[in-house]
């Protein structure tokens, strides 16, 4: 009797298991457990900001301004922005040879 | 055996431990970036070289010509930046490059191809390769290796990869840079001495911010050229530069003198260039201007040089990208291709004066375009103007444009046009049809540019 009623709710666990999987999939529910990096190479911990988002992320942090940061640490962003914006330069733009 | 293994078993914990808290201080920080860019081209001047309008092609027809095709074809190019960086003051830099003109060649060694079916070619090129810290406790900045260096003339004089060592004393209110740079080491025939035929670059270089709103600069840059025997080059470049911001509009220039000896016959130089720029925001974008003077000398053979120097040999190393045209002065995002009319600002010892104008307007979020003009002529002419030229110095009027939208972010794809009427320096000149005029050059592109 004992095992007809653990086989009975392991049964039942497994269908409402499934059951609710699917609806999740249906509905889309519970995004915010997905792992969007593995599904859509998208918010990775370990990525690496592109060059474009790197200048984005200083302006915002110099926009900070005085509120945040230190005049020192505000030198040290806008020279970290004109560094990465050399880069492009570098990259995008010819300069000499060929 | 229980008191050792627990001693064991701590002391693993300790190191565990330890590694732990010291992997963020050893921990190396690697950053790739790169540019991928092809361009489809039609064009009656654009042919996957660079050199001037007038200059003989590889297959030895000489521009300009009366008839001179339709070249269509599609280039390539990649840039990969790799920094390893093992804290905010101390990196190395490396930068890659492979071009291709897709069809032409494969399997081959060499630069600039393995585009045609197969590929797998060996063409790598290494564009920069230094060093990048800061020395503890003082302002300084060092950069050490081959890299890439603007000068502050908005790079009319260089604007290269070179091999060199460049400091740079960084200040509330501004900067002073100091730097040395080796050009060219050659080796004589027969010789294997290095440091005995070189071309050495020296730079001092200033710029102090008088407000928010305004900089000014001053530079100095010296060329000791010593590669050819029995004489040494020698040009001093004392430069001033400024740019201060009024309102909606960004004015900015330089002014700058040359001195020195060049030549055999150790002629004096005395030559100039300048340039005064604007930008103001207008409507939906921004309206720019620029206009630029390089001084030209009408008898290079004469007793004093006064057409002033650029940095070039065995291509040319200077530009003026701030004209934006297409034709007239190569443009900026220019790849293996790399024509124009005025290829380098000495052009030819005759110097340049030339007046630019255009608008960018950001129509949307991701669709953005330009419109340009330009007008060149000669500061003078002297006899490298080409065979059967007139006594004009005007060389051309350009009009361009660019239409662009953005795929994304980091993708944008544009199209571009351009078209040169030219000007009577070159009436009569076509080298295919004797008398005749060289037909107008035009080109007409399609770009995907996308940067990571």
């Amino acid at each position: 009797m004992k095992k007809r009623i653990v086989m009975g709710t392991a049964a039942l666990v497994i269908a409402l298991a499934v059951g609710t999987y699917a609806e999740e999939q249906a509905t889309g529910r519970d995004t915010i457990d997905k792992d969007v990096c593995l599904l859509y190479s998208k918010d990775c911990a370990n990525q690496v900001d592109s060059i474009q988002k790197k200048v984005q992320k200083l302006r915002t942090e110099i926009d900070k301004g005085g509120k945040v940061y230190t005049p020192e640490e505000l030198r040290t962003l806008n020279q970290k922005l004109r560094e990465t914006e050399r880069l492009i330069d570098e990259l995008l733009y010819r300069n000499g040879g060929n | 055996m229980k008191g050792p293994f627990v001693r064991i078993t701590t002391t693993i914990a300790a190191a565990a431990a330890l590694g732990a808290t010291a992997v963020p201080a050893l921990a190396l920080e690697n950053e790739f970036h790169g540019m991928f860019r092809v361009r489809g081209i039609v064009s009656n001047l654009d042919d996957y070289r660079s050199a001037f309008f007038d200059a003989t092609d590889s297959s030895g027809i000489a521009k300009p010509l009366k008839n001179p095709g339709t070249r269509s074809f599609i280039e390539q190019r990649a840039r990969l930046l790799y920094t390893a960086k093992a804290n905010d003051d101390l990196k190395l830099l490396t930068h890659f490059e492979i071009d291709s003109r897709w069809g032409d060649s494969s399997y081959a060694v060499g630069r600039n191809q393995g585009g045609a079916i197969g590929a797998d070619s060996v063409n790598l090129e290494t564009k920069n390769v230094y060093l990048d810290f800061n020395i503890p406790s003082t302002p300084l900045n060092v950069k050490v290796g081959i890299q890439p260096f603007v000068d502050s003339l908005k790079g009319v004089f260089v604007n290269a990869d070179a091999a060199g060592a460049l400091a740079t004393a960084r200040f509330a209110s501004g900067e002073a840079a100091a730097g040395y740079f080796r050009f060219n080491d050659t080796l004589p025939a027969g010789s294997t001495t290095p440091g005995k035929a070189t071309r050495d670059f020296f730079v001092v270089d200033g710029k102090y911010s008088l407000s928010k709103d305004t900089r000014i600069g001053a530079s100095y840059y010296g060329v000791l050229d010593d590669r050819s025997a029995g004489f040494k080059n020698q040009i001093h470049t004392i430069g001033v530069n400024a740019a201060t911001t009024v309102g909606p509009a960004t004015i900015d220039g330089f002014l700058a003198y040359q001195t020195g000896e060049v030549g055999s016959s150790e002629q004096d130089l005395q030559a100039f260039s300048a340039n005064v720029g604007t930008k103001v925001k207008a409507g939906i974008g921004t309206a720019r201007a620029n206009f630029l003077y390089i001084s030209g000398d009408g008898n290079p053979a004469g007793g004093t040089r006064n057409d002033f120097q650029t940095i070039g040999s065995p291509g040319t190393e200077n530009n003026f990208f701030a004209a934006e045209t297409l034709l007239l002065l190569p443009h900026k995002t220019s790849l293996n291709t790399y024509r124009g009319i005025i290829w380098d600002l000495n052009n030819r010892s005759q110097g340049v004066i030339g007046g630019f104008i255009g608008y960018d307007a950001n129509l949307t979020d991701k669709l953005f375009a330009s419109a340009n003009a330009g007008f060149a002529a000669t500061a003078k002419n002297n006899g490298n103007k080409p065979a059967g030229s007139s006594g004009s110095q005007y060389l051309g009027t350009e009009i361009s444009g660019e239409v662009g939208y953005k795929l994304f972010s980091n993708l944008t794809a544009s199209v571009q046009g351009g078209y040169v009427f030219l000007g009577d320096y070159f009436k009569g000149t076509a080298v295919d049809d004797p008398g005749k005029d060289p037909e107008d050059p035009y080109t007409a592109r399609i770009v995907l540019s996308y940067l990571f």
